[in-house]
């Protein structure tokens, strides 16, 4: 044969296969569908982008699958194809964008789907936008996960329950937070009181749904929770019963599950808290040695020493759905609907749901079998909930979320406040001629007065170097540790007037704010400070700094700890980007609190939100 | 010589693309059914039943992009709709809400009626009953005290024919349909934590949720499956029959089209055996209208 025949069929043949592409492209417009980029979730080049916002723990799963997705044929639209991008955003906080209009920039991409944890927030969010005389914006969706909501425990305190043989639930939970013998009713003096660990129900889908099955407890239901079974005195008790036993709430169970896992290593994690209501595959993670569920590189998972184990409430309990609504906003046009529904189509498919399990979720499509990691020896159990509790309506769940703000366990805080010299530089370095950082930490602090309760006592400390009468102090308080109901308004006056000085005396005024806080304690409240600070210890006497520093985190740790411990948790906010985090963050752990990272000085009021949303 | 056998390979893989986008290209201008829109009649299918339709369809059968209908539906009326696959009695029911409607029936296939629970977990059910000899009235108290049984809105034409023998065993004795018990059909229907669904969603619920459904009513020949899944029949037997109903004064439709091939597949599926079956006696549809009714 001679070359040019060679050559000839050569091209015939390639002729051929890229007709045979284009014929199974359905268009013959030949685009690949490839979004782009080699990780799969970075340009999405001509494809239709379908934006997601979804709930935090499935982030990484939603990334795997938008990678599998984005350039598959699952991803081919006619002649163009869909490109999945997925982003995290917790769903109490979606809730609130979603019904105020979620603003074109800031917020991240407005979403075509949205997927909370749980149904229920899309509920909570067509009443809203129902109230506020808007149409809804969400419908029925494919929940393509399941994960139960459990009460998690360490394993020998649920033993001493006499679980599972003794079915055990929010009555018990109950009784022992008002218990005077706490563990020792159990033969476990040692444990010292109950604790329990809860997140905020406004922010985080557990401490939601952990609300409504406390609500169903106390009325002895499992449908049809009424707002007669709210008004109802014996279920405010019982609520306030339960609420008793917090250590801290939070916005994120994470917090508790780091926590635990951290004081594990040292063979503390049984004083730090008794249970904590978390998903069902936030008990797979941890006992896998994988508390936060991500592996970093490098990172190795290590099995605690002493693992959990996930309580399903005698009572009933609720899933977390995992919905994928395909939003009704005015932003989603028909292109990015039919985007969206091939890529719920694509998560549905057996393949995509074996991921679901891989990462601790129930598949939602039955063709995959649970098995492993949904397994006993991994402190759960494939064959319960016995029971599921109906979602109540969405007015009697807001009228429950207005409730609980009453019911909570109240705070005593101390708001410390860093008025150093760097706080008068802008928060934007971009726009000199715009806010400073401290107009924007005032801004925050003071919106966050929002959040406490009247009974909950709150006072304010700023710190810098040559402050007092004769200039030598490190700190001053300004309004005493009081109830809001008398302080809220003075507070944010006295916030308004603080300017920037001079230096950071860091480590003195948290050593001073803790002690302070400890000879006031009150067990009855949760005790905390709120730290904000935008750079380093600086007190004019660099050479202490490591002493100073490791004689507070003893301090810190020694009042924590024990069965006696008066737990005065610090939440130290890291400001900016001079702020320590790493320093931060050791202060907070000595406290078995958690650090907050306000590194960029524009989202210091969502941090302090958040910060707040501990109490 | 590689190249050749290539080049051949992709010249006959081009062809068969030709005829099958050819023969789609046909399908569609043939497509439209009834009514002036081609030789195929339309028909349409009960929401669940679906799978059928497009089944029909893809065997050129019936028109191409079959209707989903069913009970309630205004679309009922549309006359270019010349057949409807459901469950049995619907046709009967949708005649009393607007007689004339649909002609006789006639079974496609059926399956007997069963009750399934999770195997992990027995059903706390009430005294004097066991799940390996349920009885109907078993059902209603089950739900009294709190288990939750999946069967379905008692609106639609398939959760109809799933309640039937609940509902009758809530009918007063000496009395009839429009007697039955209506707190405790009630308390049936409003037992699940989430609200009533088709069989098929119900069904991946009972798989893939423990707690969300204590018992599901459906056709035992689709419950039997899974291996997490156990399965009663409960008594007096019951069927669920699927049925074609022409429109009234209408030909009889597709008499050879359901023995064999993806259409008898699609029947399987949904736990029917083609070819089965038996209509329910007439008075059915007044039973069941009137349940409905209560449940309205």
């Amino acid at each position: 044969m001679t070359m040019a025949r060679k050559r000839s069929m050569r091209l015939t043949a390639v002729v051929l296969a890229a007709g045979l592409v284009a014929a199974s492209c359905g268009g013959g417009g030949g685009d690949d569908g490839k979004g782009g980029t080699d990780d799969g979730l970075g340009d999405p080049g001509d494809c239709t982008v379908v934006d997601l916002a979804v709930s935090s723990e499935k982030i990484d799963l939603m990334n795997a699958l938008a990678k599998s997705f984005n350039g598959s044929d699952a991803a081919k639209m006619g002649d163009g194809c869909a490109f999945a991008r997925p982003y995290s955003k917790a769903s109490g906080g979606a809730t609130d964008l979603l019904a105020n209009g979620w603003p074109e920039s800031g917020e991240g991409e407005r979403p075509v789907i949205w997927s909370p944890a749980a149904s229920s927030w899309g509920q909570i969010l067509n009443q809203r936008l129902s109230n506020d005389g808007q149409d809804k914006m969400v419908g029925d969706a494919v929940s393509f996960q399941l994960t139960p909501l459990v009460i998690a425990m360490p394993q020998p305190m649920a033993a001493a329950l006499g679980y599972p043989e003794t079915p055990v639930g929010w009555e018990d939970i109950a009784k022992l937070s008002t218990s005077q013998e706490g563990w020792a009713a159990y033969g476990h003096p040692e444990w010292g009181p109950f604790k329990l660990g809860k997140t905020n129900p406004n922010f985080s889908t557990s401490g939601l749904s952990a609300l409504i099955g406390q609500a169903y407890a106390a009325t002895g239901k499992t449908r049809g929770l009424s707002q007669e079974d709210l008004d109802d005195p014996a279920t405010a008790k019982f609520a306030t019963d339960v609420e008793s036993s917090v250590v801290h709430y939070g916005d994120i169970t994470m917090n508790f599950l780091n926590n635990w896992f951290r004081t594990d290593r040292e063979g503390t994690s049984l004083l730090y808290a008794s249970a904590v209501a978390v998903e069902e595959k936030s008990v797979i993670d941890y006992n896998k040695g994988n508390p936060d569920g991500v592996l970093e590189p490098g990172e190795k998972a290590r099995k605690p020493r002493v693992p959990l184990v996930a309580i399903y409430p005698k009572e009933g309990t609720l899933y977390s759905d995992s919905p994928l609504y395909v939003l009704d906003a005015d932003w989603v046009d028909d292109t990015e609907k039919k985007a969206a529904e091939q890529f719920i189509d694509f998560v549905q498919r057996p393949d995509s749901q074996k991921k679901v399990l891989e990462f601790g979720f129930r598949p939602g499509n039955p063709d995959v079998a649970v098995g492993a990691p949904i397994t006993k020896e991994n402190g759960v159990d494939p064959d319960q909930p016995s029971t599921l509790l109906q979602v109540p309506e969405p007015p009697v769940m807001l009228s429950l979320l207005e409730k609980w703000r009453e019911q909570r366990k109240s705070a005593r805080v101390l708001l410390v406040l860093d008025v150093s010299g760097s706080m008068k530089e802008p928060a934007d370095s971009g726009d000199p001629s715009g806010p400073t950082k401290l107009d924007l930490a005032k801004k925050a602090a003071i919106e966050s007065l929002g959040e406490f309760k009247s009974d909950d006592d709150v006072g304010l400390r700023v710190f810098t170097t040559n402050l007092g009468p004769n200039g030598e102090d490190n700190f001053v308080d300004i309004l005493e540790v009081q109830p809001m109901s008398t302080n809220r308004e003075q507070l944010a006056n006295k916030i308004r007037d603080q300017i920037p000085q001079n230096a950071t005396p860091l480590y003195d005024v948290a050593a001073d704010s803790y002690e302070f806080m400890t000879e006031g304690y009150d067990p009855a409240k949760i005790n905390a400070v709120v730290l904000l600070t935008d750079g380093q210890n600086d007190d004019g006497q660099p050479n202490d700094d490591g002493e100073q520093l490791s004689k507070l985190l003893s301090d810190l740790r020694r009042g924590t700890e024990g069965e006696n411990a008066k737990p005065i948790r610090i939440f130290p906010i890291a400001y900016g980007e001079d702020a320590s985090f790493d320093r931060l963050e050791e202060i907070a752990e000595a406290t078995n609190a958690s650090a907050y990272d306000a590194s960029n000085p524009e989202t210091i009021t969502k941090v302090f939100t958040a910060v707040v949303s501990n109490f | 010589m590689k190249e050749r056998v290539l080049a051949i390979f992709g010249a006959v893989a081009l062809i068969a693309v030709a005829v099958v986008v050819r023969s789609l290209v046909t399908d569609d201008q043939q497509g439209g059914g009834g009514g002036g829109k081609g030789q195929r009649p339309v028909v349409a299918c009960a929401p669940d039943l679906m799978a059928i339709c497009q089944a029909l369809a893809n065997d050129g059968k019936i028109a191409s992009d079959p209707p989903a209908l069913d009970l309630g539906d205004e679309a009922m009326a549309d006359d270019t709709i010349d057949g409807w696959i459901t469950w049995d009695p619907a046709p009967g029911v949708a005649n009393i809400d607007a007689p004339g409607t649909w002609g006789t029936s006639r079974a496609l296939g059926s399956s007997p009626l069963g009750v399934a629970t999770r195997s992990g977990a027995t059903p706390n059910l009430p005294a004097g009953c066991e799940f390996a000899s349920l009885d109907w009235s078993c059902i209603p108290s089950a739900a009294e005290q709190g288990l939750a049984v999946g069967v379905g809105t008692g609106t639609t034409s398939e959760s109809l024919a799933r309640l039937y023998p609940v509902a009758a065993a809530l009918v007063p004795d000496g009395g009839d349909f429009t007697e039955v018990r209506e707190a405790e059909l009630a308390t049936v229907l409003t037992s699940p934590a989430s609200r009533q669904q088709a069989f098929p969603d119900q069904f991946r619920t009972l798989q893939t949720a423990p707690g969300a459904l204590g018992l599901l009513v459906g056709p035992l020949g689709a419950l039997g499956s899974p291996n997490a899944i156990v399965v009663a029949q409960p008594e007096p037997a019951a069927d669920l029959v699927v049925v074609l109903a022409p429109r009234d004064g209408g030909a009889d439709l597709l008499s050879d089209a359901f023995e064999n091939g993806g259409v008898a597949d699609t029947l399987r599926d949904a736990g029917v055996t083609p070819g089965e079956g038996k209509l329910a006696p007439e008075d059915r549809a007044g039973e069941l209208f009137a349940v409905r009714q209560k449940v309205a």
